[in-house]
This record gives structure tokens, sequence and C-alpha cells, in this order.
């Protein structure tokens, strides 16, 4: 039997509100997408139109380093190693997601399950700790990265979260919370540490979740500029995020090249949107039964 | 000296005592179930034995051991949750390992015993599915093969059997009367299932709003009630009980009256524990299957309300004069319609005796 779709106004309403959403929402990628296979010498051109001028991919090639297509330019060469600030990413991206899922999945665990004097006022303190802008905290870090020697290290990047972000804690301690508590008693009943709890039976149960946390995770770190801006910006440590805003002051002129920027913006976000449509429901269902959004 | 000895033992959840001074001992071997309605704290005291909850008074012995603040991998014990707790990312071999391997036992042995104890529950085929793959009552076997592989001095099971169907519920009964014979293991059992109490235990302990109400064999509850409240939680259906004014008190003997009785009056021979006085109303209790239509010397008259056929036996709801109900179990099918006039005479069991504060009167 097919079922007919009956589309009441009210309805037709709200698919139209949505799709203008869409649209909107969408619409920065389309201008990046656009601007970067567009030829740099058609940009200004184009700029009000939809669609994109004389169709190109140099300018992806060129932000890659790929030799052929730096002649057809008017532009310099990519002011980016994409391959090295590729490289740096990823490890800016391993080490502070590999750190914050075992120690706030610690925290969280100790928040959840361990009783200790003043745990909830401990974790309401550090809720409310969210509630500090994160500029106000740029300052005194700097100023604590630099005394430590610590600029252009991937330590020094990665200092100020790589233990825990209340975020993280939030998320993992609602998923504790809500697994049976008869594990971990069984456990410990039969001689299981606390640690060895964690560890062997609360944190394994935890994997669809903790999948989650990464990929979120991942995704904040991948796109964090203003940290790295500040305390790495030497070649060697230099994350996309950072190494994109060098377009800035690219062209003879030192005018943006717009282009590059836009490719390799493009290229940037790839594997952020290559995590996001894998895992896309998982990311939603999680976030939904933490409670968080 | 008891293998398990309670004394005084008193719980608080903040300002609320949960357990009152409960003393009760268990011996070696000996199969244990605490039974009481939701909510009496029989389930905390059980905790209160693993260990998963701290004692705010009194003392805790287990083989001769003061426990009382120990922590619970100390006091060798081996718990069944009611919700089985299993491991769920785990295997069913890793699940009943697991213990062992905490207590660092050698591969070899961990293996041995796993096996064994899978060879005594007959789950060896499902040694390697994960518990999501297992039906209700494979996962309270593994549950049981976990308890049972570290070899603990006290087992001790909370509602082990409540979520399983009816059936599964009666053949696991079974399983679990005979593994307690085969292992001879000391069993402490939490229930509210008296068909449980009644089938497993040794000894049973009635426990009600954190206060333990009797402690006996199951025949012993069953024939002699301390109180109204054990008298009426012991035995399905529950037991008639209804009040009547005591006219007499003779050498030995008192006279009772209630309109459930066909005459209006009924004398009561001892032995009883105190003797009543006169004008006193005192609380008589008598079985349903204890009941016979007609028979002797008829008892308690009144009209059938409703009849249920149960197949061998037919349960009676019925009302006396006075409107009080009345329930007789008949072990024979009976043809009565709503309305007739039924005398049931007492045939086998007691006449139970209870005066003004509950209490049992008759032994």
């Amino acid at each position: 039997m097919v079922r007919k779709l009956r589309l009441t106004v009210p309805a037709a309403f709200g698919y139209l509100m949505l799709a203008g959403f869409v649209g909107v929402s969408l619409l920065p990628f389309w201008v990046a997408i656009k601007t970067a296979i567009t030829q740099p010498g058609d940009v200004f051109q184009t700029a009000s139109s939809i669609a994109p001028g004389e169709l190109t991919f140099g300018n992806f090639t060129r932000v890659l380093g790929l030799p052929s297509s730096v002649e057809l330019t008017s532009v310099r060469a990519s002011p980016i190693n994409f391959a090295l600030s590729l490289r740096n990413s990823l490890i800016y991206t391993a080490l502070t997601v590999a750190g914050q899922l075992f120690f706030s999945s610690l925290a969280a665990y100790a928040f959840a399950r361990l009783k200790f004097p003043g745990r909830n006022l401990m974790f309401y303190g550090f809720l409310a700790s969210t509630m500090i802008p994160a500029i106000v905290l740029f300052i005194p870090n700097f100023i604590l990265i630099k005394d430590l020697g610590l600029i252009n290290t991937f330590a020094g990047m990665v200092a100020p979260t790589v233990l825990m972000t209340p975020f993280a804690v939030f998320f993992m301690r609602q998923f504790f919370l809500s697994a049976p508590r008869e594990l971990d008693e069984a456990a410990k009943l039969e001689g299981a540490s606390a640690f060895q709890i964690f560890w062997r039976i609360a944190l394994p149960i935890q994997a669809g979740p903790m999948a989650t946390l990464a990929i979120l995770l991942s995704i904040n770190s991948w796109n964090e500029f203003f940290w790295p801006f500040l305390v790495g910006r030497g070649e060697d440590v230099r994350v996309m995020a950072v190494a994109l805003s060098d377009f800035m002051s690219q062209t003879s002129q030192r005018t943006p090249d717009w282009s590059g920027l836009m490719a390799a913006l493009t290229l940037s976000i790839l594997p952020v949107i290559a995590l996001l449509f894998v895992f896309g429901r998982q990311i939603v269902e999680s976030l939904q039964s933490s409670g968080m959004k | 000296m008891s293998f398990l000895k309670i004394e005084n033992v008193v719980k608080r959840f903040g300002a609320l005592p949960v357990i009152k001074g409960v003393s009760l001992s268990a011996e070696k071997g000996e199969f244990v179930v605490f039974v009481g309605p939701s909510g009496c704290g029989k389930s905390t005291l059980l905790r209160l034995i693993a260990g998963l909850e701290d004692v705010d008074e009194g003392t805790l012995t287990i083989d001769g051991e003061e426990v009382t603040h120990a922590e619970p991998a100390r006091r060798h014990v081996s718990m069944v949750f009611q919700s089985y707790a299993l491991y769920p990312h785990m295997t069913v071999y890793q699940n009943i390992a697991f213990g062992l391997e905490i207590a660092r036992q050698p591969k070899p042995e961990i293996d041995r015993r796993v096996q064994e104890a899978a060879r005594i529950l007959q789950i060896e085929a499902l040694l390697q599915r994960k518990p999501r793959q297992l039906s209700g009552g494979q996962r309270q076997r593994v549950a049981i093969g976990r308890a049972i592989v570290r070899n603990p001095k006290i087992f001790l099971f909370d509602e082990p059997l409540s979520n399983l169907d009816a059936e599964l519920r009666a053949q696991m009964r079974v399983e679990l009367a005979r593994l307690h014979k085969n292992l001879g293991a000391t069993i402490v059992y939490v229930t509210h299932d008296q068909i449980e109490a009644m089938t497993l235990a040794d000894r049973i302990v009635v426990v009600r709003a954190g206060v333990v109400e009797q402690i006996g064999s199951p025949a012993d509850l069953y024939d002699r009630p301390a109180n109204m409240f054990v008298a009426g939680f012991i035995g399905s259906p529950k037991m008639n009980l209804f009040q009547a004014n005591v006219t007499a008190v003779n050498a030995g003997t008192i006279t009772v009256a209630s309109a459930v009785f066909p005459t209006g009056k009924w004398e009561i021979a001892g032995p009883f524990l105190r003797m009543p006085e006169v004008g006193s109303t005192l609380t008589l209790g008598l079985r349903p299957e204890a009941l016979t239509i007609g028979g002797g010397e008829p008892i308690a008259a009144f009209s059938v309300d409703l009849t249920e056929n149960l197949g061998g036996s037919t349960q009676i709801y019925g009302r006396a004069k006075d409107g009080t109900n009345l329930t007789v179990l008949a072990h024979q099918r009976t043809e009565l319609s709503s309305g007739d006039r039924l005398e049931v005479s007492l045939g086998t069991g007691l006449l139970h005796v209870f005066d003004g504060d509950g209490l049992a009167l008759r032994v």
C-alpha cells in the first residue's frame, strides 16, 4: 500500500522554514567552494553571483604545492606547507583528544561514582568555570606557557586543554551516571580496585559515547584557531587553521589571496565533513541522551 | 559459633533508619531466606552483609572474623544481583573469569575453574557468547557461575528469579536447591516471593520495616506464626483473620464469640502463652487450606460470593453474617453458586489466636 503524503499548510510552512535554514547554513560553504574553483583574477567580478566564473582546480593544486599550476595564476605559490600543517593539525588534534578522553573520563567517573567530601561542590564549581569567557584565560595562560618556555611547542599548544574540559567531563559523567551501578558493585565484590572498575568495566561499556566525544573533540581541536595562533606560529607546529590565516596577506599587493584561502579552507574541512557524514547520527543520539543539547 | 552473625545492626539513610537493630545468624551450609514486603529493608540487609552499604551500628562476623567495616572483597562473599549485572562487553568466559583475574590466579587455574563452573551449570556451549546473546535463564546461570567460581564463604542472592517468567522461575528454583545441596554452600537469599522462601529455605527470616518479625523453618512459620503479620504474609491464599470477643476463660480453655461461628461461639483449647481477659478482643486465624467443606463440627458459616476453579482445587470466596470475608481452598471441584450457604470445619491445622497487639497467644 502506498501512503499518500499529506502536505498541510502548516507543514508546508515548516518545510519551507527548514529549507530556508538549510540554505542560510550552507551558503557560506558554497561561497567558499565557489571562490575556490574560480580563477584568482575573476574573484571580484563574480562576487555578486551565486555561480562561479570560469571553472578551475588550479587553486587546489596550487595550495597543495603541485608545480604545474603555479604559473597559471598571478599570485605566488601557496604560503603554507600543506603537508606539514596537516601533520601538525593531526598531532595537535590527536594529543588533545587522547588526553581529554582519558583524563575527562577519569574525572567524570569520579564525579559520577566515587564518594568523597565536597564532590558535588567541586563538580558544580567545575561546571561554573565554563562561564568564564575563554578570552579572559588566554592572557594568564599565555604568560604561563611563555615563562615555561613552551612557545612554539606542541606541549604549550595542548597544555590548557589536554587534561580536561568541563564539556568533556560533563558529557561523560552523564553516561557514567546512567550505567547500572550493579556492574561496579559486582566488580567491587570480586576484588577490583576503583581504577580497575573504571578501566575494565565502566569505560569499555561507554565505548559509544567515548567515540562520539572523540569526534566532537576532534572537530573542535581541528578548528581551534586562537590559542594555537598565540603560542604556535612556528612552521614546525603551525596547525591548519593558523596556516590558513597566512593567505590573508599573500598577494604581491599584500592583499588576501581569496581563491587560495578558500581552496585550502575547503581541503581543511574535508576531514571534519567526512567525520560528520559517517558518525553524524551517533553524535546526535549521544548528545540527546546526555541531555546536553 | 555461627558462620554468619549479625548483631544489633542499624542502618540509616540520612536520618531515616531502614534497619533497626537486626540480629540473626546462619550456620555453615545453611540456606537462609530473607522475606518481606517491598521496601522492608531485606535487600539493604543483604547489601550490608556484602559490604556495599556501611553499617552504622552493630557488628557483622563471617567465619569468626569481624568484617563490620571490611572492604567487600575481604569478606569473601559472592552476590547474584536481580539484574544479573553481567559485564556486557565481556564474553561469558570473561565474565566468569574476571574475579579470578583480579585475584591474579594463574591462567591454567582460571581456565580449570571456569570450565568446572560451566560444567556444573551446563553453560559450556555459551562460554564465547556475549550476555546480550543469552536468554534470561542463561544469564541467570552465568551470574551464578560468576559467583561459584570464586569459591566464596557465603553466596548472597538478591531476588535472583524475579526477572524470569513463571515457568523458568520454577525450574531455576529447583536448580538452586540442587546447587545448594551439591555445593553445600552457605546461602543468604532475598525474595518477596513466599513460594521461593518456603521451598528453598532451611530457615526464613521475615522482615518488616527494618525489623525481624520472626526467624524459623518454613514449617515453623507456617504452623506457628509469631504474630499476625507473619500469619498473613506466609501462606497462599492468605490466612483468614477475623475478630472475636472473649466471653469466658476457664482452666486451659477460652470461649470466644463471633458471627463467623455457626453457633455464634467457639471454645478454644490451650495451651496458651498468656490467658486473655474476659471481654478482650482477639484476632483469630484460619488457613484457607485447613478448612474442609462438611466433615466435623462446623467452625464457620458463610454465603458464597465467588468460586475460582483451579483445576484440581477450588478457591471459594464468601462472606459471614457480619460481613467478614472468608476464603476456603477446597481440594476438589465444587459446584457452588453465588449466594449458596456453606459450612466448613477445621480439618487439619490450628485455629490461630492473636491478642490485641497482634502477637500469637497459642503455640
